[in-house]
């Protein structure tokens, strides 16, 4: 590049105008863009005040083509960084910008005239259009007196004819089907109120019948009717529905609560809501990290069209099995981890969240943690799930 | 991150105070924007390039305004990743 400017150049003139020793200004300058690509990685995107914001932009896999052969090529998936300029940086580049002016109007003019005589000489023809006679009628008065008014008053009387009987017959059409709809309304109570006395009737006595203990079989086996008695008579639901939910439970045992299988990220996805839709309860995100600590590295930005697998789950939420705790605990260790070495203050609470799972696993990792007293303390007066 | 993590950061990383952390944020950047107000590019050795393009005049459609436009001559800042940068942002691990 010509006449380019180096950082050399760069910090003298720095210096020259704010005293400080140049060696400290170099270090720090060294420092600063290492901040930057650390905060990319990190957050992804970097803010810096009155100048502009550095983004990290995801880039999938795609085809191109070489511009100097033509040959296609298949460019790889990317991280890309995005520099939007801020307001201050934009004006010093360009203090007095103009401004965008629309296409001039005298055009948009010439247009809006010539565009009535247009169905002028279409109207002539017998067989008329109708959007043509639309635009007519919307046209203004002295747009039709510059036409010879014998030629157009019969089409248009014709016309308002027509618009009138289609409206005799929208408006016909309409109240018809109102009608019809309300009739149909009308009889459909009539018939519930004519039929509901008379179910009620007829289920008075099986249901006594059958609030004695009988086989649950029996019950399954029941019509339309015994559904409804059950859900009119409450004394007959507290003995009779035990035996049903048990039966389903046991059937439950055998199977996973949650199944694995793969995910593919979308915009918008986070380990927190993917717990939350998959499992009902989103404190177990690290549920998923933990299976994917490999391909996650950091927990709070996914990459977009990125496959994960959501691990299958064993109990369900509300008695989770042993193992699943001990997963579940793991992901909070992993987390406290990368939560300490970016140096969040909140980091210790993620341990905290991993004792609750799996007091084990706390007690196996404890040599490798370096804590103070008072974290140690607060652990042991953590109670378990 | 911001303005304000960076100064921190910096601070804890070279031993400076807060006050002198964010007086060389400030002079650095604002010394880019100066030298790219002459009309000047910027190359930071394995960051990255900024520069300044003259776009001519052209006849573009606007959604905002929903009409044809002429837009006029302007330039337009640019920023090239350097291939360091780049290559440490796309490290296979992720």
């Amino acid at each position: 590049m010509k006449d380019a400017i180096y950082t050399q150049t760069l910090l003298t003139g720095l210096v020259e105008r704010q005293p400080m020793p140049l060696a400290q200004v170099k270090a720090a300058a060294k420092e600063v863009l290492l901040i930057v690509k650390d905060g990319l990685l990190r957050d992804g995107s970097v803010r810096i005040q009155n100048f502009g914001t550095f983004k990290l932009k995801y880039v999938a896999e795609h085809q191109g083509r070489n511009p100097q052969t033509g040959q296609a090529i298949t460019i790889k998936a990317q991280n890309r960084v995005v520099f939007t300029p801020a307001k201050a940086l934009r004006e010093l580049i360009e203090p007095n910008r103009a401004k965008a002016i629309p296409v001039s109007e005298t055009k948009a003019a010439s247009q809006a005239v010539v565009r009535p005589v247009i169905p002028v000489t279409s109207s002539a023809s017998p067989q008329v259009s109708e959007r043509a006679h639309a635009a007519l009628t919307a046209m203004p008065e002295q747009a039709v007196k510059s036409v010879p008014a014998t030629e157009l008053a019969q089409p248009i009387q014709a016309d308002k004819q027509n618009i009138k009987s289609n409206r005799k017959i929208y408006f016909l059409g309409t109240g018809s089907v109102l009608i019809i709809v309300l009739l149909i309304f009308l009889s459909q109570k009539d018939q519930e109120i004519s039929s509901q006395p008379i179910i009620a009737k007829q289920t008075v006595a099986p249901i006594i019948i059958q609030s004695t203990p009988a086989a649950p079989v029996q019950q399954k086996i029941t019509t339309i009717d015994a559904v409804e008695e059950q859900s009119t008579t409450d004394i007959a639901q507290t003995t009779h529905t035990p035996p049903v939910t048990s039966a389903i439970q046991k059937e439950e045992k055998n199977t996973f609560f949650f199944t694995e299988r793969n995910h593919i990220l979308v915009y918008g996805d986070s380990l927190w809501k993917l717990a939350e839709h998959n499992y009902g309860d989103a404190l177990l995100w690290t549920h998923i990290y933990q299976a994917n600590q490999d391909s996650i590295r950091n927990p709070d930005r996914l990459r977009e069209k990125y496959q994960i697998t959501l691990p299958s789950l064993q109990g369900s939420v509300d008695a989770l099995t042993q193992e699943d705790r001990y997963h579940i605990a793991e992901g909070y260790y992993l987390a406290y981890l990368h939560y300490k070495a970016i140096g969040n203050k909140d980091s210790f609470f993620a341990l905290l969240e991993a004792k609750r799972y799996s007091a084990k696993l706390v007690k196996e990792k404890m040599s490798s943690l370096n804590l103070s007293l008072a974290e140690k303390l607060l652990l042991k007066h953590q109670s378990n799930l | 991150m911001t303005t304000g993590e960076i100064v921190k950061l910096l601070a804890a990383r070279q031993g400076i105070t807060q006050v002198e952390a964010k007086k060389i944020i400030q002079g650095f950047f604002s010394e880019i924007a100066l030298h790219l107000a002459d009309g000047k590019s910027v190359i930071l050795r394995d960051f990255g390039s900024f520069g300044c393009k003259q776009i001519p005049q052209k006849r573009q459609y606007l959604p905002g305004k929903n009409c044809q436009c002429d837009i006029p001559a302007h330039k337009k800042l640019f920023f090239r990743t350097a291939k360091k940068l780049k290559g440490q942002l796309n490290e296979p691990t992720e």
